[in-house]
């Protein structure tokens, strides 16, 4: 029966994935048929992904399920073994100069030069970009917290501080697409929630975000639209909303759970049933409450207690989505690394 | 150029590229000491007559200095200079910070290779100061005699810079081939050792007579061609040939270099 909801979900996510996604068809960002082999170990497989103008996009997945190699690519750390990235009409890798002029960004935990002051890190990455005002530097340091550090050497910072000058860079040249990989790593619950407050400040802005985390609740609360990954594919794409399950979640609890599945497959529309052990578990539109009971009745089920259940997230889906692929694909072993920075198996 | 000038505020911050500077010259100043409190000692095999000056007089310590140097601490500073531009940034992570800005990636290259080679080359000029500065105060400096050989102070010097620039285009190659193994390792010590053993590998080649057909085209050959502006006459075409084989190695090298960097997929 879980099996059968997971079906169901990946079915109705998956039509969803071939519509036009966004309104107005501005995609500023876009992954097409993206892939990438190290050796024998395929990290992404042709994985397609569009961000729309101002989305703020939650790029959510599993440890190991291809999401940093997937950034990489869109940074141009990386080529791509087939398929390309499209940022603005440039693509990348043929166009990644000119596409890089749109994106700011890290990956993985954001690195400066540590005998350097954070003005003069973010001065010398200006300069690469074409050059910075230095108001500009100390506007940037001000919206992260770190303009009293500004003159403090790179080297003295904690993690959080340099995650933050992390962002302060991303944002430094005015970029028209901001990608984050994990940037409330390594910050206290007072530098998460402002992070996550700036997030939705440059979303507002018009700033298009792509925020890769592992944090389903901060895809939530932060993001509008979202994907989630596993094994290298996009198992799930759309708005957030969209993602968490429709309808409520109504426990049954029956004398014959046989013919209550069977009596309740009879509604207009199907819903999907899973068996926790004591309930029957059924996603249900509000409304059709009241019928799925009256059609228990009338088949003869015994309805001993009708009981709302825990309203599911976005969390939920995320594991059904990602067990369900777990369980239909062998897991390739991680990759490790030589000295030559060669992927061995 | 903005390349260049960042590379160079780059090298300004980084604390190995005053280490460097300072063992350099202290490496000169001590040999200078040394000869000063020595009074029998034998320089060379006797084929530079002019390094028979260097008890009494201060322009054959700059000569010493790039005897001593050219074989094995010239061609350890190349490596390290060379070993540090792509592999050092990957390791500490810096490079993926860099080039997720718009940053081409054959003239960060280029940039870096040339920050590279000024190191080198201002490494060169500082030895070449402090050698002349220490032999002056140790022996003073004026008009260079020895048998068969009379040179004005500023025949002297002139040959002293040409024989320091010849180095420095041997020491290119070195730091060439140190950029190659850089752009393919993640390490700037493997990178270093790596580049390190082919040269000593090379050096070893040239110095047996069974493999004397290969020592022309070898650049490491070549660490010593300078000598040829000390001799009478001046051995130009065998400094001719040191240039152009190490600027042919040169360009090998950072071909390869560049054909690699292009495609390298940074997952560090």
């Amino acid at each position: 029966m879980v099996r059968r909801l997971q079906e169901r979900e990946t079915e109705r996510v998956s039509e969803r994935r071939y519509e036009s996604v966004c309104d107005d068809g501005a995609v500023v960002l876009s992954a097409v048929d993206l892939t990438k082999r190290f050796g024998a170990l395929v990290a992404v497989d042709h994985l397609d992904l569009s961000v729309c103008r101002g989305d703020v996009y939650g790029f959510l997945g599993p440890n190991g399920a291809g999401k940093t190699t997937v950034i990489r690519m869109i940074l141009g750390l990386i080529r791509p073994t087939e398929g390309h990235v499209e940022v603005l009409g440039k693509r990348v890798p043929g166009q990644r100069t000119q596409a890089l002029r749109h994106l700011g960004g890290f990956v993985d935990d954001p690195v400066f030069y540590a005998s350097m002051s954070a003005r003069k890190n973010l001065w010398l990455l200006g300069e690469m970009s074409g050059g910075t005002e230095l108001g500009r530097i100390d506007h940037v340091l001000r919206i992260v917290g770190l303009a009293e550090r500004a003159d403090s050497k790179v080297g003295s910072f904690s993690h959080g501080m340099k995650q933050r000058l992390g962002i302060a860079q991303a944002l430094l040249n005015r970029p028209d697409i901001v990608v984050l990989d994990e940037p409330t790593s390594g910050l206290d619950p007072g530098g998460m929630k402002d992070v996550r407050e700036l997030i939705r400040e440059l979303g507002r802005e018009g700033v298009t975000v792509l925020l890769s985390s592992h944090l389903l609740h901060e895809v939530e609360q932060v993001c509008t639209r979202a994907a989630i990954v596993n094994h290298g594919r996009v198992v799930a794409e759309g708005l957030v909303d969209e993602l968490r399950p429709a309808g409520m979640a109504v426990k049954f609890l029956v004398g014959d759970r046989g013919a209550a599945v069977r009596a309740l497959t009879g509604l207009p529309v199907s819903p999907a049933i899973a068996d926790d052990g004591e309930y029957l578990v059924a996603q249900l539109p509000d409304k059709a409450v009241p019928e799925a009971v009256r059609l228990l009745v009338a088949a003869g089920v015994e309805v001993r207690a009708v009981v709302p259940a825990p309203e599911r997230g976005l969390e939920d889906v995320f594991l059904e989505l990602t067990q369900a692929s777990d369980a239909t694909e062998p897991r390739e072993p991680a990759p490790r690394r030589g000295p030559w920075g060669k992927v061995r198996r | 150029m903005r390349l260049l000038r960042l590379e160079i505020a780059k090298l300004r911050h980084q604390k190995r590229t005053w280490f460097g500077y300072v063992a350099l010259s202290l490496v000169v100043v001590v040999g200078t000491v040394a000869l000063a409190l020595s009074d029998s000692w034998q320089v060379g095999d006797g084929t530079l007559p002019i390094l028979g000056a260097v008890f009494d007089n201060g322009l054959a310590v700059p000569i010493v200095a790039l005897l001593f140097l050219s074989p094995f601490l010239l061609p350890l500073t190349a490596v390290m200079a060379g070993a540090f531009t792509i592999a050092g940034e990957v390791e500490s992570g810096t490079l993926r910070t860099i080039l997720v800005r718009p940053v081409d990636r054959g003239r960060l290259l280029a940039a870096k290779y040339a920050v590279s080679v000024l190191y080198l080359a201002s490494a060169m000029t500082l030895v070449f100061a402090v050698a002349l500065l220490a032999g002056q105060i140790a022996f003073g400096i004026h008009r260079l005699e020895v048998p068969f050989f009379s040179l004005s102070v500023s025949g002297i010097l002139w040959r002293t810079a040409v024989s320091y620039a010849v180095c420095l285009v041997a020491m290119t190659a070195v730091l060439a081939l140190a950029v190659l193994v850089s752009v393919f390792a993640n390490s700037s010590l493997t990178a270093a050792i790596v580049s390190l053993v082919v040269v000593m590998v090379c050096q070893v080649i040239v110095a047996f007579d069974y493999f004397a057909f290969l020592r022309p085209w070898l650049f490491t050959n070549y660490f010593l061609s300078w000598v040829g502006l000390y001799l009478h006459p001046i051995g130009w075409v065998e400094i001719e040939k040191a240039v152009a084989c190490c600027l042919g190695w040169t360009a090998f090298f950072a071909t390869l270099s560049w054909l690699r960097f292009r495609q390298r997929d940074i997952t560090v």
